[in-house]
């Protein structure tokens, strides 16, 4: 059991840390799957979040706006739809020139394993565009990058997905 | 590792998919199928699978259960290993698991579902040891209730240490059906005509279930008086992991003297009991524990360092005797015994003996015992020393006066960076540094924060400068702030030197707002209002430092990190006044769903402690 640390614990754990990996704030890892196909009218993404069971119960106390200790289909649509535009604004999506592409939250889904998956649609002719995660800049974390026929993913810019924050990744339409 | 490592992060799916979901299933098909054939498991597939639906876990487990002919060892290994990872959560709290997987939920407690009977016949049968028996109560605990409930032979014994380690985790929150009747059909096949390995497991699965709180007395209770030095045995070896009936322990160590195993158990269980005073109880046993009987001593000593009023008599009597092998007991008494007899112990240790200098130091650090300076320092200079006494020491010495401090100088240079940030804290406390002393240790100190070679070094000096809140000090912190300009970190890509620009601003904040400087106060709750969760906890544990609470820290105890709102009710705990801390118990109190953190075994951070003011 450890109880919240002290600042100077806390520069002790970040002086240990020193070589290896500095950026840890204190959190814990985060765990996502970023998943991207095409679509007629553009392209589909899947931001997928594993979260651990003391993450996922905090989240359900803000959950349960009545306070009656239930979560209801209302206050679950409520909070993960919320909790889906908010990742919206966190997922940057542009062309290759720098334009910005509006990504829409489409809806969400959870899995037994206290797995929360986001559907998104961005809606682009573009062959080709440019994601950048921002969601966890706090909390790196190991990251999976899957994808459909439809495009082909790749890093736009070098990260370790094993230890990652900000993850820029390059969406390209091919043909199957 | 490192190509397991890449192999997960870098898969790519070929075929065209809707989902995510429906990728990762064929794959799973893919796997199962190799896996009934015969062909081994892989741990990168299985690292891969670990996120999969309940419709995943379901296919899995038909997929087990539906294997003909016979199983092979490893066959077996790869499919628990499978469900091992992919189902963590079922023993997750109950609201978490209803609202992720209804269907998974509902598998777990429905009493007339064939498939975990059929699960938990495969697993039984499988012999694949504990990982086996820990799939059946996560996956089949009703089943498995059943099993035992019906009084089967089979794996008994297995199966009650499997609920015994997943009821030390946690309680059992699932709403398994018929549980009561269950337990009391398992209770009531109790009998101290039970093989020892089985009888000590059933006793200890009685002592797990508050329902049968009643029975695991009554049977303890027997098993104390048993005249079988196994049942008695079996009996102390639950009693320490559940405390109950501890006051008979006295007339069974004189009864059981000639049985050394039986005494050492019954003396060590004390110690587990800590609603009631035994300081007494153990100082009447002491003389009645033979001289020879070093491990009996011990435990007695190790029970007395929780009832230590007047033992450390004994505890002091065994450093005079030099009795190396009860030394760490004998000093855990004295912490909590009378000043002046620990006082002795040091001396004793430090001038007569060449073991257990490094705990005899810790003992001296923890109660602020002066007076072995010269000792620390001549053991902290002394490069052929163990490194971990040497840093021992150095902590110690970090109250003495300047005088004595001074000579640790030289050690801010030593290249054994482990030491040389002890040294660096040794410096910490202001308190004993003359004028002069600070004259010469605050310019030296100043030096390493600027060109030590580890940058973590120099934010500990930084720090360390920071806590003298010493006016000198302010031209330094107003440099190191204009040397670092205010940086989120949140706002861009991760860079070590964009990292340590944000650390060192951070302990240019602190240090300034030590020293009363609004304006450093005044960022650094901007930091928070626009930070990311890991500035928001930067800032609250520099508020921790200052002792202050900021309004903005109770609008953390909102927050959907964990340790956020640990840090956050802390902090308020520590510092907030009565106002704001009854705020901050009503707020959770308002929130039922903060009680299923209660017996949870997942509140890591003390959550529900700290706002309880625990």
């Amino acid at each position: 059991m450890t109880i919240p640390v002290p600042f100077r614990a806390l520069l002790v754990f970040a002086v240990c840390l020193g070589g290896v990996s500095a950026h840890d704030g204190g959190f814990g890892h985060s765990r996502r799957t970023i998943f991207a196909d095409a679509a007629a009218d553009g392209f589909i993404l899947e931001y997928r979040i594993i979260q651990n069971r003391d993450e996922a119960l905090t989240e359900l106390t803000i959950m349960d706006t009545d306070r009656d200790g239930k979560i209801s289909a209302e206050e679950k649509e409520n909070y993960f739809s919320t909790r889906g535009r908010q990742i919206a604004k966190l997922l940057d999506v542009r062309t290759m020139k720098g334009q910005p592409v509006a990504l829409k939250f489409v809806d969400h889904e959870l899995h037994q394993a206290l797995v929360q998956s986001y559907r998104f649609k961005i809606e682009s002719s573009a062959n080709e565009i440019l994601l950048d995660d921002r969601v966890f800049p706090h909390k790196p974390g190991l990251v999976q990058v899957r994808h459909g026929s439809g495009v082909k993913l790749e890093q736009a810019r070098p990260t370790n997905l094993a230890h990652a924050e900000r993850v820029s990744l390059r969406i390209t339409r091919v043909t199957p | 590792m490192r190509a397991v490592i890449l192999f997960l992060l870098l898969i790519t799916a070929t075929a065209r998919a809707d989902s995510l979901d429906e990728v990762e299933r064929k794959e799973l098909r893919a796997y199962l199928v190799d896996l009934k054939a015969g062909r081994p498991g892989s741990a990168a597939q299985v690292e891969r699978f670990a996120a999969m639906p309940f419709e995943g876990l379901l296919e899995t487990i038909r997929a087990y259960t539906q294997l003909d002919g016979a199983i092979e060892p490893p066959t077996h290994r790869a499919f628990q290993t499978l469900l091992e990872r992919a189902s963590r959560e079922a023993l997750s709290p109950w609201p978490l698991l209803t609202l992720y997987s209804p269907d998974f939920a509902r598998f777990l407690t429905t009493a007339d579902n064939p498939l975990p009977r059929e699960l938990l016949r495969r697993l039984l049968d499988s012999g694949n040891g504990r990982l086996a028996f820990d799939l059946c109560i996560r996956l089949a605990p009703v089943a498995s209730l059943e099993h035992l409930a019906a009084g089967k032979k089979d794996r008994r014994t297995e199966l009650f240490d499997a609920w015994n380690r997943r009821l030390a985790l946690a309680r059992e929150a699932r709403p398994l059906p018929g549980l009561d009747g269950q337990l009391r059909k398992i209770a009531s096949a109790f009998s101290l005509d039970l093989p020892d390995e089985e009888l000590e497991a059933h006793l200890r699965f009685l002592a797990s279930w508050p329902l049968l709180r009643e029975t695991y007395l009554r049977e303890l209770g027997r098993c104390l008086e048993q005249e079988r030095e196994s049942v008695v045995l079996a009996g102390l070896k639950v009693q320490q992991r559940a405390p109950a009936l501890v006051e008979r322990n006295e007339a069974l160590i004189v009864r059981w003297m000639k049985a050394p195993a039986v005494v050492e158990a019954a003396v060590r269980n004390f110690a587990f009991d800590e609603a009631t005073d035994r300081s007494a109880t153990l100082h009447k046993l002491w003389a009645k524990l033979p001289v020879d009987q070093v491990r009996m001593r011990y435990q007695a000593l190790f029970a007395m360092s929780v009832h230590p009023k007047g033992n450390d008599d004994f505890a002091l009597s065994v450093i005079r005797d030099q009795a190396f092998d009860l030394f760490d007991p004998a000093l855990a008494v004295l912490k909590r015994g009378e000043p002046g007899k620990a006082k002795e112990a040091v001396k004793l240790i430090l001038t007569k003996s060449e073991r257990g200098r490094e705990e005899a130091l810790r003992l001296a650090r923890d109660l602020k015992l002066a007076g072995f300076e010269e000792d620390a320092l001549a053991i902290a200079l002394e490069e052929k020393n163990d490194l971990i006494l040497r840093q021992t020491a150095m902590l110690y010495l970090e109250h003495a006066d300047g005088k004595v401090r001074r000579k640790l100088l030289p050690c801010l240079a030593t290249p054994k960076p482990d030491l040389r940030l002890t040294a660096i804290r040794a410096f910490k406390d202001k308190t004993g540094l003359s004028v002069d002393d600070q004259r010469e240790i605050g310019p030296t100190l100043i030096r390493v924060a600027q060109a030590d070679p580890s940058m973590g070094h120099r934010q500990e000096v930084m720090y360390v400068l920071g806590c003298w809140k010493s006016p000198q000090t302010m031209e330094f912190f107003r440099k190191l702030a204009s040397d670092n300009p205010a940086v989120v970190l949140s706002d861009g890509y991760y860079s070590d030197a964009r990292y340590w620009q944000y650390r060192f601003r951070l302990m240019a904040l602190l240090g300034l707002a030590r020293l009363g400087d609004s304006a450093a106060k005044k960022e650094l709750l901007s930091l928070h209002a626009k930070g990311s969760p890991a500035e928001k906890m930067d800032v609250l544990l520099a508020f921790l430092d200052l002792g202050e609470v900021p309004e903005a820290a109770f609008a953390d105890l909102d927050s959907i990190e964990p340790r956020l709102v640990a840090t956050a009710a802390h902090l308020i705990s520590s510092h907030g006044d009565k106002r704001i801390k009854e705020l901050m118990k009503k707020l959770f109190a308002s929130k039922p769903l903060w009680q299923e953190y209660r017996g949870s075994g997942i509140d890591d951070y003390n959550i529900l402690r700290i706002v309880e003011g625990k």
